[in-house]
């Protein structure tokens, strides 16, 4: 195991190298770059840049030199100093800007990870051991619905639902006296509070989905002989449903660690603008609007980094439930 | 019931009900398994086997059905339970299989549990059924392991039957099906799907164990060359009833139904100086939604005769002692 999971963390490796390259390429696509913005933006203001500050800024950044240098210096001062670069538009340093909210973002991705699991797998569950049944019936019609909603009506919809009949404050992630406060418990219960709308909208969909994979992937394993003769052996039903079709028919469930993270966090976008959530995404869409180079590319790959990380885990938690995904990686 | 019979299958009916209509998988099954005895069952491809099979531990799953009939138990003191009246989850059922019943099945390749080692199976089933501890649970894994003929017992604890050959795998059902000293063993087809020399071995390992343990067992093969190997009595089967019971020897030496007949012309002889062509029975299993009138073996049948055959099924009598046949053939002739 220990084997497995260090030649997986390898392999991660060169898959962020080419990450981060692409992110770096990304950014410097568009015509320009930020410092003509700031000279626009400012001269937009009545204001003169004088030559020196924007030969010390060229040469604080590389500008001008060959792309691979720049590349060179933007990536080892990432992972030397952790320096992401600065924000023009916010004069601040990036890593001041990404941090809280990426991690919020991945609180809230987690949360709704969680919580996607923890409602699907009893219901697909339940509703391929009691195929055909009223319950079953019940289940598939709410999962289409939750399948054809889309995130911002249903956002819309609990923020009403928490507005007139919880008294909250909707929007954001936090009541308005405890955006700034320090963490604190209280801090934590507010976050708590206003953290389910944004889970429930981004699980929803999720949710739905993986009823209807766990229904089917277990339906299948149910029909297969060694249900029936673990059966013969004379388990009890619940025993023999956990220890051997349940954890063969988990395995996607895994699988959508990997893939589920970048729909969550893109989904998470559109919600997060309509919810006003301090999270990544209206963050990275301004950055790209203005062409902010070291913010955009900062978000770009750590998002991307988080895909790959994910996938990362499901492998290696895959491989623990089904030791023949092992088996077919030795060597 | 006879003191000396273990289970006793009377009038069974086990039916699907499916979208198109009922299926009368098991249709009327008579027959009962003495102690200590092999007795095989024998059929083409879906006369009800395997399905009479799974009734016996009731584990016919939905839309399958036991609608009517009994399955009597004869527990080791005497206690009989009637295995029809129990409830399929319930808590009786489950503490007789596995620990006074066993079954191993046709498809070793998907009878183990796809991601559970195989020692933890074994393991599982001793602690659910005996009175020890897992250390105990463990060495006795070992050791039964090792009876069943699989090398480096201590080693395949903690192997997954994909590491496994479908020899192996059999060889691991058996050790499970032999896990709790069960008194009867059903096994249904255990080598169809294996090669000719792992199908040998395996039938050589059943009929050891058998002698061995004293156990009773119910083999279900398509193959009368298995039945003359390991069998002391035998059950035909077709179209979900029981069309002749009797004796191997009597069997083999005077087969009285014409199914069991030409099922006897089909097995494959290796004989190289005889030039007799080997037969197959005429026609085909037919659907079950297009089940003959009369005889069930009507339709194929070399002695039909309309007239008798056509009009109703011909009970299953005792035409011999110990021979029972369903054949106008031997209707009212007494003893043949
Ligand atoms: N799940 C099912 N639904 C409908 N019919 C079934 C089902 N399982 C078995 N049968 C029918 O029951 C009959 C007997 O099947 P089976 O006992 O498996 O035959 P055998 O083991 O002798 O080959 C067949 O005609 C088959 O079509
Ligand atoms: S009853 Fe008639 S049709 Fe049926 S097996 Fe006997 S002779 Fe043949
Ligand atoms: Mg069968």
């Amino acid at each position: 195991m220990g084997r497995y999971i260090i030649k997986r963390t390898l392999m991660m490796i060169p898959t962020l190298v080419v990450i981060s390259i692409v992110s770096f390429v990304i950014i410097q696509l568009p015509p320009g770059d930020f410092l003509t913005s700031v000279v626009a933006n400012l001269e937009d203001q009545g204001q003169t840049v004088d030559s020196a500050t924007l030969a010390a800024l060229q040469a604080r950044y590389g500008l001008g030199r060959p792309v691979h240098v720049q590349y060179w210096r933007w990536v080892s001062g990432i992972i030397l100093r952790g320096d992401f670069g600065r924000s023009f538009r916010y004069n601040r340093p990036v890593a001041d800007l990404i941090w809280s909210r990426l991690g919020l973002t991945f609180v809230i991705s987690f949360t709704t990870l969680i919580f996607t699991w923890v409602v699907a797998l009893p219901i697909g569950v339940y509703t391929a051991v009691k195929q055909r049944s009223v319950g079953d019936y019940i289940a598939t019609f709410i999962g289409f619905i939750g399948l054809a909603i889309p995130n911002f009506l249903l956002a819309l919809v609990l923020m009403y639902i928490a507005f007139r009949y919880f008294n909250q404050s909707v929007g954001g992630l936090f009541s308005p006296d405890m955006i700034d406060a320090p963490w604190s418990f209280a801090k934590v219960v507010d976050l708590l509070n206003h953290l389910w709308i944004p889970v429930v909208v981004l699980g929803t969909a999720g949710t739905a989905g993986l009823i209807r994979i766990m229904r089917a992937n277990l339906l299948d394993e149910l029909k297969k002989t060694y249900v029936m003769a673990a059966r013969a052996r004379g388990l009890s039903e619940w025993t023999l449903l956990r220890q051997y079709p349940v954890r063969v028919a988990l395995n996607p469930f895994i699988s959508t660690i990997g893939w589920s993270l970048p729909t969550l966090v893109s989904g998470a976008t559109v919600t997060a603008i309509v919810l006003s959530l301090p999270t990544t995404g209206p963050l990275l869409i301004e950055a790209l609007k203005a062409q902010d180079m070291f913010l955009a590319a900062a978000f770009i790959m750590m998002l991307s980094a988080l895909t790959v990380i994910g996938t990362l885990v499901s492998d290696i938690l895959l491989a623990i439930v089904d030791p023949r995904i092992k088996y077919a990686n030795r060597g | 019931m006879e003191t000396n019979t273990i289970l006793d299958v009377r009038d069974l009916n086990t039916w699907f009900y499916t979208d198109e209509g009922i299926v009368k998988a098991v249709n009327g099954v008579d027959f009962s398994i003495p102690e200590s005895t092999t007795v095989c069952v024998v059929g083409e491809s879906g006369c009800g086997k395997s399905i009479t099979a799974q009734s016996i531990l009731n584990l016919v799953e939905p839309p399958g059905k036991i609608v009517s009939g009994s399955i009597t138990y004869r527990h080791n003191d005497g206690r009989e339970v009637d295995i029809v009246q129990l409830k399929p989850k319930g808590r009786d059922i489950r503490a007789i299989r596995g620990k006074e019943i066993s079954m191993i099945f046709q498809e070793p390749m998907s009878s183990l549990g796809p991601v559970n080692k195989i020692g933890d199976q074994l393991v599982q089933t001793m602690l659910l059924h005996l009175d020890i501890d897992k250390d105990e649970a463990v060495k006795q894994s070992i050791a039964l392991l090792d009876r069943v003929g699989i090398p480096k017992a201590a080693s395949r604890m903690d192997s997954y039957s994909f590491e496994l050959s479908g020899g192996m795998r059999q060889r691991v059902m058996i050790a499970l099906a032999l896990s709790c000293n069960s008194r009867l063993l059903i096994a249904d087809e255990p080598t169809t799907a294996l090669d000719v020399t792992t199908q040998a071995n395996i039938l050589d390992l059943l009929k050891e164990l058998q002698t061995d343990y004293s156990m009773s067992v119910m083999f279900i093969t398509h193959d009368l060359g298995v039945v003359a190997e390991i069998g002391h009595e035998v059950v035909v089967m077709y179209l979900g009833q029981v069309v002749e019971r009797a004796s191997v020897e009597e069997i083999f030496e005077r087969p009285l139904h014409p199914y069991t007949e030409a099922l006897m012309k089909s097995i494959p002889k290796l004989d190289f100086d005889s030039h007799e062509k080997l037969s197959s029975i005429r026609g085909m299993v037919p659907h079950p939604f297009a089940r003959p009138p009369g005889c069930p073996f009507s339709d194929r049948c070399d002695y039909c005769m309309p007239e008798k055959c056509l009009t109703a099924n011909p009970p299953l009598e005792e035409v011999r002692p110990g021979h029972w046949v369903r054949c106008v053939k031997y209707e009212s002739m007494g003893e043949v």
